[in-house]
């Protein structure tokens, strides 16, 4: 019922955006202040649930997407792909896959797109299979779709696949249909299933959803062997910091639909600056740091970081808000690689340094 | 539980049932404000024949034996006999099933192949005009009373447009039936290319056909439309869409037969509407069903074939229901493979 | 230390919230554009006025009648619509309007009535059964399980054909058969409040066993039997009309709608088809009136 009109970028922020330079202009994929909202209630107006999100991920590596629930991760995540379930919608923003602006192609290009280039498995696995037709038949017809096989070479490689994702007996597999698989079977056949088409990016969706502590671990370790024999980068959408800290190269950490902060993993466990990342981290136990107190780990909501002299930032009473006369929110560089959402002030009226 | 056992299991559960059935209909038959003794006797009889008849009915018997003796009637196919036709209830039914079958059938085809696409279309184009009209049509459907929508047709299309022949049973007078086969006259035209009579019993078949099916189509469309909706927002078709499909292939490949095993769930209403809707379309079109009879029986006062029609009706049911669970259960590999 | 409030423009770039208007120049993505799920807009206004319509003629019909519904005239039979009878005559020369109107009342009552009776005999069936468990509930599912295997229909039928057709009789036979339906949605809600804290604490307060399934937990049972009340008020018009056409409902020369119907259906094919189109009209508006005025509630009211 919409008329095609061309896409208007939003306003952007007045502060020019210091990135990593060149290291993202090449990269695989690229979210550029991106925004999504849903209607409310009542249908009268857009409520954003994604808000200027800009990142990238970089080819051959495995970013971390981490943030609790309601940050907007899976809405990002679906946005990549374009699938945006109505009635949401994607108001603002692109999203550069190897170059190309996603939002600016037709649907057929984009379904070109999915599955060969950028391919997503999900928090249910099993319920992401259609329970009325076996394993097998699901495996093959993305098979013969994808890489143009006969039905019986696709079979062929159904079996292959499934072996390599370490599923033993995979003729019964494939025989079976997908209640009848345990969540770990399930989640390797959907990572054969995706992998199997050869994408460039795997988007895994907190993949390990309800899964065993122990199957958990092999899920990821999978994900890693896939991603080092393939090089195929990887999006690890996760709450999990632990996870994050054994798998990711880099990390990008969601708030309430903004990303606050993202970094090399080092890094980021080593010197957060986001008041939000700080605490996330703070929340998990760590053996070689003493316990932090309730007090400091509970989150005043509304805290908002700014950033003195343009790198560092703390947050701040409000007559210092007020007369910092602070500008909107911004990605500002304050290591190599690190960036950080702050709000810019004009003048230095922030209690201490970083 | 496997398979076998939850069969065995519905099968149990229903001849239960159909014991129930059977005691509830004798119970019906027993609460007669009238007497059947004085119903077959006449007014004049004397005590001593009356006494007769009584015992003949079997009614000086205890209640309990009554009953008893029903059940084995019941089972050995003894459903009484007609006051009317002199014949046994059971073999009057036997002889108008076929017609009643084939008004049925012809119901849920019409029904079923509009509102299935129609709930399709609506789910796909859904809060749009479309899919707006479409549910109009759902909420006409099952608002209308069914009796005065055949009386509308019949009136539109036999008496102002003259399209439709006259409403009276299933051939016009001057044309022979077909060879009988399997009872249903457009299938047994059909089968031995008896032109004629196959135009004139599908010219007889719409209008019923269609006042039925138009009733029953609401329920096919409602499930349609839910059901579409469900897998098109469910996670497999998400996974799908990943993938690249493109919805129309998503629509046929995996859609089209979730959305299809739902819509057996509402076959039980759908035998509800028909069975209850029978009768009255059939009497009328005139049509020389179950329905007609039962309601000959009604206004002649013919109890053995009122009880003989609502057990038969009941048994119908029951066993109806059963076949589209079992049918269910083999479709679905979750309940099949446990 | 104050937190602060961020604002709309704190937070820069975008406001809280945007209007949802088509020429916000930004293009639409993705699957077609789907609002919230609303159902056919206006369905309720149109169910409220169709009933308020319907139950206005229920009252105050009988009174606004032009012409006595029973009485025959010989002076005007079978006549078409005219400016003297706004919607005709019968056989017998009685004034179709007449006839409709005071058929509302009975029709708008018997629904009603029949409702009433289901749904109280489902509550303290089905309550009871759900609370006391065992036997008792049993027997009762057996017995609902039985009248299931009918057709409600023709349940009905066979009923008043066997009691002889009566308005008390049609009534009861119609609601045994809607029965059922009641006693299964309330066992099932009781079942689950059985076990609830709410219940335990009512019984340590030392209330009697009835008491607490009739006064504490049957009124929180009732909402999903109460949205299936508000559809066998249409179903009630709607088996009851059928029953009186087939001549085991309501007997004439009562006004009922079915009644009227069937009067005017050998009357169909001569040509005065005013006889039964017009009752059916009012069936129909009827039971919109019901079914899309329970839909509105079902769906703004009752959905807790």
């Amino acid at each position: 019922m919409m008329d095609e009109a061309t896409v208007a970028t939003l306003p952007a922020p007045n502060q020019p955006k210091l990135e990593a330079p060149d290291v993202d202009a090449n990269a695989l994929v690229r979210v550029e202040d991106l925004t999504i909202a849903f209607p409310d209630e009542r249908g009268e107006r857009y409520l954003p649930i994604v808000q200027q999100v800009s990142f990238a991920v970089r080819r051959n590596e495995i970013l971390g997407l981490v943030g609790e629930s309601g940050s907007g991760k899976t809405q990002t995540s679906l946005a990549i792909l374009g699938l945006t379930r109505p009635p949401g919608r994607v108001l603002g923003g692109r999203v550069l896959i190897e170059g190309r602006d996603l939002y600016a192609m037709k649907e057929e290009e984009r379904r070109q797109i999915r599955g060969r280039k950028v391919a997503m498995i999900f928090q249910s696995p099993r319920t992401s299979l259609n329970p009325l037709t076996s394993v097998g038949d699901q495996l093959v017809r993305v098979y013969v779709r994808h890489r143009g096989l006969s039905k019986r070479a696709a079979r062929e490689e159904a079996l292959a696949m499934l072996r390599k994702v370490g599923i033993a007996g995979p003729e019964r597999v494939i025989r079976a249909y997908p209640h009848q698989l345990s969540g770990g079977m399930a989640q390797r056949v959907m990572i054969g299933m995706m992998v199997g088409c050869g994408p460039e990016l795997l988007i895994a969706d907190e993949p390990t959803t309800g899964l065993d502590v122990t199957i958990q671990a092999q899920i990821f370790e999978l994900i890693q062997s896939v991603q080092a024999d393939t090089g195929m980068s990887v999006l690890l959408i996760t709450h999990d910091l632990g996870v994050v800290a054994e798998t990711c190269h880099r990390v990008a950490v969601m708030q309430s639909g903004r990303l606050v902060e993202s970094a090399p993993v080092e890094e980021l466990f080593a010197h957060p600056r986001h008041p939000y990342t700080i605490r996330l981290l703070a929340a998990m136990l760590r053996p070689d740091r003493p316990p932090v107190a309730a007090s400091d780990r509970t989150a005043a909501p509304d805290e908002l970081p700014i950033a003195a002299n343009g790198l560092c930032y703390r947050a701040v009473s409000v007559d210092a808000w007020e007369a910092a006369k602070v500008g909107p929110p911004a990605m500002v560089a304050v290591a190599p690689d690190h960036l950080v959402l702050c709000h810019p002030a004009d003048t230095d009226a922030t209690e201490g340094g970083a | 539980m496997s398979l076998g056992r939850y069969l065995l299991r519905r099968l149990a559960l229903a001849a239960i049932t159909l014991l129930g059935v059977i005691i509830a209909v004798f119970i019906m038959t027993r609460i007669l404000p009238g007497d059947p003794v004085s119903v077959k006797a006449g007014q004049f009889a004397t005590p001593a024949i009356r006494a007769e008849i009584k015992k003949e009915l079997g009614l000086d018997k205890p209640l309990p034996v009554q009953l008893v003796d029903y059940i084995g009637n019941v089972f050995r196919g003894n459903l009484g006999q007609s006051t009317r036709s002199g014949q046994p209830v059971l073999s009057d039914l036997a002889q108008r099933l076929p017609a009643t079958i084939e008004l049925a059938l012809a119901s849920v085809i019409l029904g079923a192949g509009i509102g299935i696409p129609l709930g399709i279309v609506a789910a796909l184009r859904h809060n749009t005009k479309v899919d707006v009209a479409i549910q109009q049509v759902t909420i006409l459907g099952a608002a209308i009373p069914i009796f005065w929508f055949g009386l509308v047709l019949i009136f539109l299309f036999y008496h102002v447009w003259h399209i439709a022949p006259p409403p009276v049973g299933r051939l016009n007078t001057n044309v022979n039936p077909p060879h009988t086969i399997t009872g249903l006259y457009t299938v047994d035209s059909l089968l031995t290319g008896d032109w004629q009579a196959l135009g004139n019993a599908l010219a007889h078949l719409v209008l019923p056909a269609f006042a039925l099916g138009f009733v029953v189509m609401s329920p096919f469309i409602k499930i349609t439309r839910s059901a579409m909706l469900g897998v098109m927002g469910s996670d497999y078709v998400l996974a799908a869409r990943s993938l690249g499909l493109s919805d129309r292939e998503i629509v046929w490949q995996d859609a089209l037969k979730n959305t299809l095993v739902s819509i057996l769930t509402v076959g039980g209403i759908v035998l509800g509407y028909l069975l209850a809707g029978n009768v009255l379309i059939e009497t009328i079109f005139s049509w020389p069903g179950i329905g007609f009879y039962a309601w000959n029986a009604l206004t002649g006062s013919d109890y053995d074939a009122i009880q003989g029609f609502v057990l038969a009706v009941a048994i119908i049911y029951v066993g109806l229901n059963l076949a589209i669970d079992v049918a269910y259960s083999l479709i679905d590999p979750r309940i099949r493979l446990g | 230390m104050a937190t602060i409030q961020p604002d709309d423009t704190a937070l820069g770039g975008l406001p809280a919230a945007l209007p949802l208007d088509d020429t916000l120049a930004v293009r639409p993505i993705g699957a077609r554009w789907a609002g919230p799920l609303r159902r056919v807009p206006g369905a309720g206004l149109v169910g409220f006025v169709a009933l308020g319509f319907i139950v206005i003629l229920a009252i105050i019909g009988p009174w606004v009648a032009p012409y006595n519904p029973i009485l025959p005239d010989t002076n005007a039979i079978t006549a078409a619509p005219s400016t003297a009878h706004w919607l005709g005559t019968d056989q017998y020369g009685r004034d179709v309007l007449s006839r409709i109107l005071s058929a509302a009342r009975l029709d708008v009552t018997v629904a009603i009535s029949i409702t009433l009776l289901a749904l109280v005999a489902g509550a303290l069936l089905g309550g009871g059964a759900g609370y006391i468990g065992g036997f008792v509930d049993d027997v009762v599912m057996r017995f609902v399980d039985v009248l299931l295997s009918f057709p409600a229909f023709i349940l009905a039928l066979g009923m008043t054909a066997m009691l002889g057709n009566t308005t008390r009789n049609v009534v009861i036979a119609v609601a045994v058969a809607y029965t059922p339906y009641f006693v299964r949605l309330v066992r099932s809600e009781m079942l689950s409040l059985r076990e609830s804290e709410y219940a335990a604490a009512a019984k340590t307060v030392g209330n009697s066993k009835a008491r607490i399934m009739l006064y504490h937990l049957l009124p929180n049972a009732m909402p999903p039997a109460l949205v299936q009340a508000t559809l066998t008020l249409g179903w009630g018009i709607l088996d009851v009309a059928g029953l009186s056409f087939l001549g085991v409902g309501i007997k004439p020369p009562t006004a009922e709608w079915g009644v009227l119907i069937s009067d005017g259906a050998q009357y169909i094919n001569s040509g005065q088809w005013w006889i039964s189109v017009f009752p059916g009209i009012a069936i129909l508006i009827a039971v919109l009136g019901f079914n899309l005025t329970g839909d509105w509630v079902r769906d703004n009211v009752l959905k807790r």
